[in-house]
């Protein structure tokens, strides 16, 4: 780990400079707060979707971000706020950082876990922000730390595993590499060996273990519900993983090619390894979401590969130069530090701190529009910041998961919008259209009778609804 | 002795069960767009088609993809079974999976995998090969320029490992040869800086022109690309040449950047991983061995050409004519028939340009061969499909008279606004006239 300190600097300068000074990446905070807000209040956890969204009210719902929303809900500004995104800013460096002590646990020299760190870093980019999905990282680092731990200390991955379930849904991930490392063992092995069944008791309690949570198995339903669920091809996240993804070609790919041609090894560990990587690897390929897992999976397991294949990142002897001794020590902190400085300052002073992408000021005007307004935006995330406000009810917004697909489908017909974007306009009794400023939907609802412009800045346009619509409401 | 016949010839038929279902899929399943491209661009192509017609292109497209699996066998052979080197063209077929259709993509992956086995001949033979095959790809496809950066990457491969001079010269020397090779197209000095835009490598017109692999070349990307991943995963390329290994990843960052290159990287890593797998068995493998070890893949191949040959009876080469009739270019037909007919055409999926272009003799904005186009027609083609801020003026601007949209999209329901003419709907194509009264 003694390059790999450095490189992690760096990355948390970057993630911590993002997840306090930046506006939030997309408006799930917005929505998670107010379901924070609610369980406040209730002191229960919503399961069906109230009056806040219009389009489906009484859907059943799933809110595994619970704990996450309940945290949020207190850290809305100062401090709080300061404390709590600088708590997923370290959630992000303390996967890379577990994924790292793995790595040289096993085996994996300080410049390859360096090197492998990197990668790893920069594939966590696209999916970084004050988001739940980025607190569950270090519980799957975690979960296989552990999980390769050959000892009794390897049990603490079920309570990682009940931990994780009551974060994020991507606990359902935990049965599945138990089994899949089980299965491999047992290959290697050939036989039901005492690590063989030690794995099998993981994977099996596992499966208890995600049940840990106030959804019971309702958590692990819905995560596997999700793998077919058609809505995925509404979300960006879900498509699937380009070269033009950043974090791809620059993070996640480089650690795959070095997996490529330096993983296979016919160690005692062969296919325990391999099944679990070769799952993250098609993870990362079928969804661009799991780029930042297959990042942290593969720091673990290439740079041993990397330290054992190649001459250069075999394990150092011990200096004999003091010179080299001193530039190691003092130096390359130094480094560190200045470019972890230039980092910090570079992002705190770019214009992108100041750029609206989620349209929080129309959302803003929302609230000076006389009586009860039903509001569609053409990007669902937006909505989010809707929910919860006084006389405002969304059509659909960043939960996503919960909306029938009928909604989805009348939300693409608007979107597109189709001849007969009007009719269903109607029938879900929609008065008031967010859309990006000269988009199809923007210019279309322009030479539409019946609406008008009621907030317009540089990116973004409100349209009212100039006569009374039928508001034949539809549960969807 | 009959063990070694038996075994023989369960190879035998694993084999003929790969081949015929490739052969099977190329003859069968008609990419109208691609096959109308490629009779518009290669001469060769159309002759085939005048002489034979869409039969005699669908053979040669299978000949093709047998002579490619067949190379990707024959380098799988240097140093595996006969069984190892049927599976590694089994694991190169599922990679070839979308280019089993009539149009440029199995003479393309053919090209590559014949420049590939010049890599495996020693000599001047080698450098005279690599320039011929590079010559022959660059005038048949723009993915020729290819030939040249895979050389160059193969040639770091000596230098990398330290190789004897005399090896590091021969793979420096067969880079040159093909870079050279790349300049003998009419396009001369101007073909490498145009094939590389034309290939459209960073995909920067994925709003136009779909390219992530997942999207284009579905079936070899999860099953072909993933299951290369996998078993490269599980035993590696370790033991293998450094050039074979680079040129290996080169051909995976090519597979992941566009669907196009997918079957590069089964046809780059089969041969290595054959390699590999026999040096896990630690000996090649003999008949009777690589049969038991092999049985079922072997089985599975016979399975599928049982399936394959209980549908022989209902193959019936499909009518290029009636193809290009069909939805949703019958209404392309019908407005090519109408003596009103005026102006250029843009379509908002390139591929149906390919077709009122290639059939019916349209004249269009842009076609699938859009990289090449000038700045202007591509930024164009962006403005108008995406119904971006003043795409009337650009549609004025190329004088279009007509537009072929997705009947469901957002700039239908926008040309109906601004007074424009809806021709006429077939399947999920809508075609749209200028008025006078539209903008």
């Amino acid at each position: 780990m003694r390059y790999a300190w450095l490189v992690l600097g760096v990355f948390a300068a970057r993630f911590f400079a993002t997840a306090i000074a930046f506006p939030q990446v997309d408006g799930d905070l917005s929505w998670q707060r107010w379901l924070g807000g609610v369980e406040r209040a209730s002191h229960a956890i919503p399961r069906r979707l109230g009056a806040e969204s219009f389009a489906a009210v009484g859907a059943n719902w799933t809110p595994q971000e619970w704990a996450f929303s309940l945290a949020a809900s207190y850290a809305r500004g100062g401090v709080a706020w300061d404390a709590f995104a600088g708590a997923i800013a370290l959630a992000a460096v303390g996967s890379l950082a577990i994924a790292g002590f793995l790595a040289a646990r096993r085996g994996a020299s300080p410049r390859a876990i360096a090197l492998c760190t990197a990668f790893a870093g920069i594939a966590l980019f696209s999916s970084f922000g004050v988001r739940v999905q980025v607190a569950a990282w270090p519980l799957l680092a975690a979960f296989l730390f552990f999980l390769d731990v050959d000892g009794p200390w390897a049990f603490a991955a079920l309570a990682i595993a009940a931990l994780w379930s009551n974060v994020h849904a991507s606990a359902m991930l935990a049965p599945i590499v138990a089994g899949l490392a089980a299965l491999g063992a047992l290959v290697d092995e050939r036989g039901f060996t005492k690590n063989v069944r030690r794995l099998t008791v993981i994977a099996l309690g596992s499966v208890i273990a995600i049940c840990c949570n106030p959804f019971g198995w309702d958590l692990p339903i819905y995560a596997i519900s999700l793998f077919g669920s058609p809505i995925k091809h509404y979300i960006t996240e879900w498509k699937p993983t380009e070269l033009g993804d950043t974090s791809f070609a620059a993070g996640a790919m480089p650690l795959l090619l070095i997996a490529l041609v330096f993983f296979a090894e016919r160690g005692q560990r062969r296919m325990r390894d391999l099944f679990v990587v070769a799952a993250f690897a098609f993870l990362t390929l079928s969804a661009a979401r799991n780029i930042a897992l297959f990042g942290i999976v593969g720091l673990a397991y290439v740079a041993p590969a990397l330290t054992r294949a190649t001459k250069f990142f075999a394990p150092e002897p011990p200096a004999t130069d003091p010179r080299a001794e001193r530039i190691a020590r003092v130096a390359l902190p130094g480094i560190a530090c200045v470019l972890a400085i230039v980092v910090a300052i570079g992002l705190l002073t770019s214009e992108d701190r100041t750029e609206d992408n989620i349209g929080q000021h129309a959302i803003a005007s929302l609230a000076h529009l006389p009586g009860e307004r039903h509001v569609y935006c053409a990007d669902f995330a937006w909505c989010s910041l809707a929910v919860g406000m006084p006389h405002v009810s969304v059509f659909l917004d960043g939960r996503a998961d919960p909306y029938p697909i009928a909604v989805w489908d009348d939300f693409l017909k608007i979107l597109r919008p189709e001849r007969d974007w009007q009719k269903t306009v109607r029938a879900r009794g929609i008065d008031t259209l967010v859309v990006a400023r000269d988009s199809t939907l923007d210019q279309v609802v322009a030479r539409t009778v019946g609406w008008r412009q009621s907030f317009v800045d540089k990116r973004y346009r409100v349209w009212e609804a100039t006569r009374v619509i039928s508001k034949t409401r539809s549960g969807g | 002795m009959t063990r070694a016949l038996a075994n023989a010839r369960v190879l035998a038929v694993a084999r003929f069960a790969v081949y015929a279902a490739v052969v099977a899929e190329a003859a069968t399943s008609p990419d109208v767009p691609k096959t109308v491209a490629l009779l518009g661009a290669s001469p060769v192509a159309r002759a085939v088609f005048h002489v034979a017609g869409f039969g005699g292109l669908a053979f040669v497209t299978a000949l093709a993809l047998a002579l490619t699996l067949g190379l990707i066998e024959w380098r799988a052979r240097r140093a595996g079974s006969p069984a190892i080197a049927l599976c590694a063209s089994l694991l190169g077929a599922t990679c070839l999976l979308d280019a089993a259709h009539v149009g440029d993509g199995a003479t393309n992956a053919l090209c590559f995998a014949a420049f590939l086995a010049t890599f495996d001949l020693r000599g001047r033979r080698a450098i005279v090969c690599a320039a011929i095959v590079t010559a022959l790809w660059c005038n048949h496809s723009v993915e020729g320029i290819l030939a040249p950066a895979f050389a160059i990457v193969f040639a770091l491969g000596p230098i990398l490992e330290r190789a004897e001079q005399s090896d590091r010269a021969h793979a420096q020397l067969l880079a040159l040869a093909s870079a050279l090779a790349a300049l003998a197209t009419p396009a001369f000095l101007t073909f490498p800086a145009a094939a590389w835009r034309a290939i459209a490598f960073d995909n920067a017109l994925g709003d136009v022109l779909p390219g992530a692999p997942a999207v284009t070349a579905p079936h070899a990307y999860y099953a072909g690309l993933v299951l290369t991943i996998v078993v490269a995963l599980a035993i590696g390329a370790r033991g293998a040449r450094a050039g074979d290994a680079l040129v290996f990843v080169f051909a995976a960052i090519c597979a992941f950047a566009k669907g196009e290159f997918v079957p590069f990287i089964g046809i780059a890593g089969a041969p290595l991983l054959a390699e590999a797998a026999t040096r896990i068995f630690r000996q090649p493998l003999t008949a009777p061995n690589a049969a038991r070890t092999f049985y079922a893949p072997c089985a599975a191949t016979a399975f599928v050409v049982a399936v394959v040959a209980g549908g022989v009876a209902g193959i019936r080469l499909p009518s290029l004519a009636a193809t290009t009739a069909a939805p949703p270019y019958g209404v392309l037909a019908r407005y090519a028939r109408d003596p009103a007919r005026a102006g250029r055409l843009l379509c908002t999926r390139l591929a149906w340009c390919d077709v009122a272009e290639g059939t019916y003799g349209f004249a269009v904005v842009a076609d699938s061969r859009i990289a090449s186009a000038s700045d202007a027609t591509i930024a164009a083609q962006q403005q108008i499909s995406g119904a971006k801020p003043h795409w009337q003026k650009a549609l004025r601007a190329f004088d279009v008279r007509a537009v072929f949209v997705d009947r469901r999209s957002g700039l239908a329901t926008l040309l109906v606004a601004d007074g424009w003419r809806p021709y006429g709907v077939d399947g999920m194509g809508a075609l749209f006239t200028r008025t006078a009264t539209a903008p």
